[in-house]
C-alpha cells in the first residue's frame, strides 16, 4: 500500500514540481514557508486538484495520470483529510460525522455507527457520542476530525496542519494523541506543518519544498544534523552558511575564514553552528578560539530562560544566551559585540 | 445631544412612518369588516373552492420550486463559468417582470398556439391554459426566481471546504449535496420557501392571463376577491382577511422556526 | 398674471437641518403626484386647459377614442382624458370617489349600483345600443355555428365574468336559448374576452357585435338569434356640471359621434 507520486502542476504563480514516496506505516512530515505548494501538494493527493503532468501511484492503482487521461475522482480514493479548521458538519452529532465517512461508502448505519464508536474510543471520546460539534472543545473537535478522516480505513491520511488552529496548551496535548494514534495506523501519513516540533516528534520521514520545489528531504535525524537550506536549517533551528572549502579545517564564508574540526573534500561546502555555541563578549576576548567576529545585535527574543539573539556581521547567526547573560552584558539593539564559537562546534560537510 | 436627538429621529420618524404605511390598510381591513355576518360570508360558494385551489396550487408550486431551485441555485452558487452571471440575471427576470406579462409569454409558449404547446397538443393532446396545472405553471413562474435567489445567497455563504472534505470522505456529489449541503443551508430554504409560498398566493396578473377565471379550476383566492369586489365587496373583504390570517400564521410559524 | 400654484403646495416653514431635506424632497414629490397644473408664468392671460376625464365600458374602447380625438381636434384646448374597464368596475371606482366627468356603461342595469347623488341634474343620456355575437378565430377551427354548438364538450367557450354586463347578458341568451356552455374561463371584462379568442386560446366567446365588428376580420363573428339575443342600451352619465363635459356629451350624442360609433358596430338607442 505504498504511495509513488510525481506531482506536477500550474496553479496561478506556483509551479508544483515534487517527487514524494512512502511506505505504509510512514509519516512523512511536509514543511516549507507560505506559498511553497504544501497545501496544494495535500489537495492533489487528496484529488481535489488534478496533475497536469506525472502521476499519482498508490496500493498498486494509479490516481491520477493525465498522460494515459486517468483520473480518480475523491471520492473513489481512500483518503482521509483533516485541515486546520475541524469542519465539523454542525448539523450531524459527533457519532454521525465520523460515520460520515463508512455510510457514503454503501457501509450499513449500524456497522457505520459500531466503526465511528471505536475510533472515537481510540481517541478518549467514547463519551461524547451524541453530542453536536458546537459542544466540543477545539482539541476535542480536531480529534472527532481525525477519527473521521480514520473511520474510512484510508490509504492515505492527509494532515494539513491539524495543530495550527489550536492554543499552545491543547496544541501539546492534541499533539500528543495524535502521536499516539498514528503510531496504531498502518496507512500513509502526510502531515504538512510549518510548526518543527510537529515534524520532529511525530515524522519518520521529512520533506521540505520551497516555491514548490523540494530542497531536501531525510530523517529528521539526518535533517537536524545535516541541513542542506537556509529554510530547513532555521526549522531545526541552526545557524547555517554555505562556503568555500579552503583546507582541511578552514572554510571561507562570505569572505570570512571559519575554523571547524574537518572540512569534506568538494569545493562547495555547507556550515552550521548550534545558536548554543555562540558566545558573545563586550570586549575581544584573550587567548581566544579562532573563531572571533565583530558583530553588531540585530533582534532580541526572550523565551523563558533564553534569550535568542540575532546578530549581524561578517556573516548573519543567531547565539542563545541565558536572560541572565542579557542582563549582565545589558544587551540592546545596536550594541557591537564580539562573538566567538569553538571550532569543535562547527560542523561542515558536503553540499 | 440635540443634534443626537435629531439624528437619532431622522431615522426613527421615516422607519415608524413605513410601518404605519404597511399596518394602516391591514387595520383598516379589520376594521370595515363585517364580523357579524363573516360565517355567512364565508359559506358562499366561491369562497371555500378558491381558497382550497389556491392552498393546493401553491403547495404544489411550492414543491416544485423546491425540486427545481435548490440544484439550480447550488450551481449558481458553485459556478465559476462566464455564462453563470448572465443565468443569474435570467433567473431574475421574472421578478421584475410585470405579471400580466408573464402571463402573456406564458401564453406564447404553452398556449393552443404556443411554442411548445403546440407540440405537446399534436402529440399528448394535452392543453396546459384554463386547467389548475395552468395555476400552477403562473405561480411557479413567478415564485422560482424568489426561491433560488434566497436559497443561493445561502449557500454562497457555505464553507466550500466542506464540498471538498465530503468528496475525500466518500460521498458522491449528489450525496454531499443531500446530506452535507442542503442540511446546512436549511434557514435559507425555510425563508425562500416562505417568499416563494407567499409570492404565489398572492399571484393575480399571470394566473388570469393565462389560466382564466373559472369556479374551482382556476379561480385562485386573489381572483375570486377581485370578481367578488365588484358585486359583493362584503365577501371580497371576508375572503382577504381569510387570506391575511392564514398568510401570517404560515409566515408566523416559520420565522419562529427557522430564522432564529 | 402671476403664476397659480395649486393649493396643496404649501412649503413648511424652515425646520431643523436634518428635516427640512426630506420634508422637502416629499413636498415636490406630492406635488408631481397630484398632477396640479401650474399656469405658465406669462403677463398676459393664458387659456387654461379644459379637461374631461372619461371612463368607459371596454366595449367603447376604439369609438370613444376615435370621438375624443375628434371632439380634441374640433374644440382646441381640450384634452379628454380616458379609461376603459368592465361596466362594474367604473360604477365601483365611481362610488369610491373616482374624478370622471362623464361615464358611459354597458347594459341600463349597469346603472343600478351608482350612487344617485353622484348624477348631475338631467345628466342621463342613452348613447348607444349593442347586442351580443358569437366570435371565433378566424378560419373558426372550432367549427362553431350556432349556439347550440357552443355545448360541445371537446369546446373552449370563454365568458365573461357575471358581473360584467356582456357577462350577464350571455346568461340571459343562453337560458333562452337552452344551452349550457362548454366555459372555461370567466373573464373580468368583454376585451379579455375577446383577447382569449385573437390569441387563438379559447374556441370561441360571447361579445358584443360591436367588439367583433372592431376586431376587423381579427375574429370571425356568428350571429346569435334576436328571439334569443339580448340588446343592450349605453347610458350616457354626467357626473360633473362642467361646460366642457357638457360639450363632449353633446358631441357624443351628435351625428359625428353618432357615425363613429356606427362605424364600429354600435346600434342606435
Amino acid at each position: 500500500m505504498s504511495l509513488q507520486a510525481d506531482l506536477r502542476l500550474t496553479r496561478g504563480l506556483l509551479h508544483l514540481g515534487v517527487e514524494l514516496s512512502a511506505q505504509p506505516g510512514q509519516i512523512v512530515a511536509v514543511l516549507g514557508p507560505n506559498g511553497s505548494g504544501k497545501t496544494t501538494l495535500l489537495h492533489t493527493l487528496a484529488g481535489l486538484i488534478r496533475c497536469q503532468h506525472g502521476q499519482i501511484h498508490v496500493a498498486g492503482s494509479l490516481w491520477d495520470c493525465p498522460a494515459k487521461n486517468i483520473w480518480m475522482a475523491p471520492e473513489q480514493r481512500r483518503t482521509g483529510l483533516v485541515l486546520a479548521d475541524h469542519l465539523l458538519f454542525p448539523h450531524l452529532s459527533v457519532i454521525d460525522n465520523v460515520g460520515f465517512g463508512p455510510r457514503s461508502r454503501g457501509v450499513p448505519k449500524a456497522d457505520a455507527r459500531a466503526r465511528a464508536a471505536a475510533e472515537l474510543e481510540a481517541l478518549g471520546l467514547g463519551d461524547r457520542l451524541e453530542v453536536r460539534p458546537r459542544e466540543l472543545s477545539s482539541g476535542q473537535a480536531q480529534r472527532v476530525a481525525l477519527a473521521r478522516a480514520l473511520a474510512t480505513d484510508p490509504a492515505l491520511l492527509l494532515l494539513d496542519e491539524p495543530l495550527s488552529a489550536l492554543d499552545p496548551t491543547t496544541r501539546a496535548q492534541t499533539r500528543a494523541d495524535l502521536g499516539a494514534r498514528l503510531g496504531a495506523f498502518d496507512g500513509i501519513t502526510i502531515l504538512v506543518t510549518h510548526d518543527p516540533l510537529d515534524a520532529l516528534s511525530l515524522a519518520d520521514r521529512l520533506v521540505f519544498i520551497e516555491a514548490g520545489h523540494l530542497v531536501q528531504e531525510g530523517t529528521p535525524q539526518e535533517v537536524i544534523a545535516k541541513p542542506r537550506d537556509p529554510y530547513v536549517a532555521q526549522v531545526v533551528g541552526l545557524n547555517f552558511h554555505r562556503g568555500r572549502r579552503i583546507d582541511d579545517q578552514q572554510v571561507d564564508v562570505a569572505g570570512t575564514t571559519v575554523v571547524a574540526p574537518e572540512v569534506p573534500s568538494g569545493a562547495a561546502v555547507c556550515v552550521t553552528i548550534p545558536p548554543s555555541a555562540v558566545a558573545l563578549y563586550r570586549m575581544r576576548p584573550q587567548g581566544s578560539p579562532r573563531n572571533t567576529w565583530p558583530v553588531t545585535v540585530s533582534d532580541i527574543l526572550l523565551i523563558g530562560q533564553t534569550a535568542r539573539v540575532s546578530l549581524t556581521g561578517p556573516f548573519a547567526l543567531v547565539a542563545e544566551v541565558t536572560t541572565a547573560a542579557v542582563a549582565e552584558l545589558r544587551l540592546g539593539v545596536g550594541q557591537e559585540l564580539w562573538a566567538t564559537v569553538k571550532a569543535t562546534e562547527v560542523r561542515a560537510y558536503p553540499a | 445631544m440635540r443634534a443626537l436627538r435629531w439624528s437619532r429621529a431622522g431615522l426613527l420618524i421615516p422607519a415608524w412612518v413605513a410601518i404605519a404605511f404597511l399596518l394602516v390598510p391591514l387595520v383598516a381591513l379589520l376594521l370595515k369588516a363585517d364580523w357579524t355576518g363573516m360565517p355567512a360570508q364565508l359559506a358562499k360558494p366561491s369562497v371555500v373552492p378558491a381558497l382550497r385551489l389556491s392552498l393546493l396550487t401553491t403547495s404544489l408550486a411550492l414543491v416544485i420550486c423546491a425540486l427545481l431551485g435548490t440544484p439550480l441555485a447550488w450551481l449558481l452558487a458553485r459556478s465559476t463559468h462566464r455564462v453563470t452571471p448572465w443565468l443569474r440575471a435570467l433567473v431574475t427576470v421574472p421578478l421584475v417582470l410585470p405579471p400580466v406579462v408573464g402571463g402573456v409569454a406564458l401564453l406564447m409558449a404553452y398556449g393552443r398556439e404556443g411554442a411548445v404547446g403546440r407540440t405537446l397538443l399534436e402529440v399528448a393532446g394535452w392543453s396546459i391554459p384554463f386547467t389548475p396545472v395552468a395555476v400552477v405553471f403562473a405561480e411557479t413562474f413567478v415564485a422560482l426566481p424568489f426561491y433560488v435567489l434566497a436559497v443561493e445567497g445561502s449557500m454562497r455563504g457555505l464553507d466550500p471546504r466542506y464540498d471538498g472534505l465530503a468528496a475525500t470522505l466518500g460521498a458522491s456529489p449528489w450525496r454531499t449535496f443531500r446530506t452535507v449541503v442542503v442540511p446546512m443551508v436549511a434557514p435559507g430554504i425555510a425563508s425562500g420557501s416562505a417568499l416563494a409560498w407567499a409570492r404565489a398566493l398572492g399571484e393575480f396578473g399571470a394566473t388570469i392571463t393565462f389560466a382564466g377565471n373559472f369556479p374551482g379550476r382556476t379561480q385562485t383566492a386573489p381572483l375570486a376577491v377581485y370578481v367578488a369586489l365588484e358585486s359583493d365587496p362584503q365577501a371580497a373583504i371576508a375572503l382577504s382577511l381569510v387570506m391575511l390570517l392564514i398568510s401570517v400564521l404560515v409566515l408566523g410559524a416559520l420565522r419562529g422556526r427557522w430564522l432564529r | 398674471m402671476r403664476p397659480q400654484l395649486c393649493r396643496h403646495a404649501r412649503f413648511a416653514a424652515p425646520v431643523a437641518a436634518p428635516v427640512a431635506a426630506p420634508v422637502a424632497a416629499l413636498a415636490v414629490a406630492a406635488l408631481a403626484l397630484t398632477g396640479c397644473s401650474a399656469a405658465t408664468g406669462s403677463q398676459a392671460k393664458a387659456p387654461t386647459r379644459h379637461t374631461v376625464v372619461v371612463l368607459a365600458a371596454s366595449s367603447l374602447t376604439e369609438s370613444l377614442t376615435a370621438i375624443a380625438a375628434d371632439f380634441e381636434a374640433s374644440h382646441p384646448g381640450t384634452d379628454v382624458q380616458l379609461s376603459f374597464a368592465a361596466s362594474s368596475t367604473v360604477v365601483t371606482q365611481v362610488n369610491q370617489g373616482a374624478p370622471a366627468d362623464l361615464i358611459a356603461l354597458a347594459g341600463t342595469s349597469s346603472m343600478g349600483p351608482l350612487e344617485k347623488g353622484r348624477i348631475a341634474k338631467n345628466g342621463i343620456r342613452s348613447m348607444a345600443a349593442n347586442t351580443l355575437e358569437i366570435a371565433t378565430p378566424p378560419g373558426n377551427p372550432g367549427t362553431v355555428n350556432s349556439l347550440a354548438d357552443l355545448s360541445r364538450p371537446t369546446l373552449k367557450v370563454v365568458l365573461c365574468a357575471a358581473t360584467a354586463p356582456c357577462g350577464k347578458a350571455a346568461v340571459k341568451t343562453l337560458t333562452a336559448a337552452d344551452v349550457v356552455a362548454h366555459v372555461v374561463s370567466y373573464e373580468t371584462d368583454v376585451r379579455a374576452t375577446l383577447a382569449k379568442v385573437r390569441l387563438g386560446e379559447a374556441d370561441a366567446a360571447i361579445v358584443y357585435h360591436s367588439d367583433v365588428v372592431s376586431a376587423r376580420g381579427r375574429v370571425h363573428g356568428v350571429q346569435i338569434p334576436a328571439s334569443v339575443n339580448q340588446r343592450l342600451d349605453y347610458p350616457l352619465v354626467r357626473l360633473t356640471n362642467d361646460p366642457t363635459t357638457a360639450e363632449l356629451m353633446t358631441y357624443v350624442l351628435s351625428d359625428q359621434g353618432r357615425k363613429r360609433l356606427r362605424d364600429y358596430g354600435f346600434l342606435m338607442p
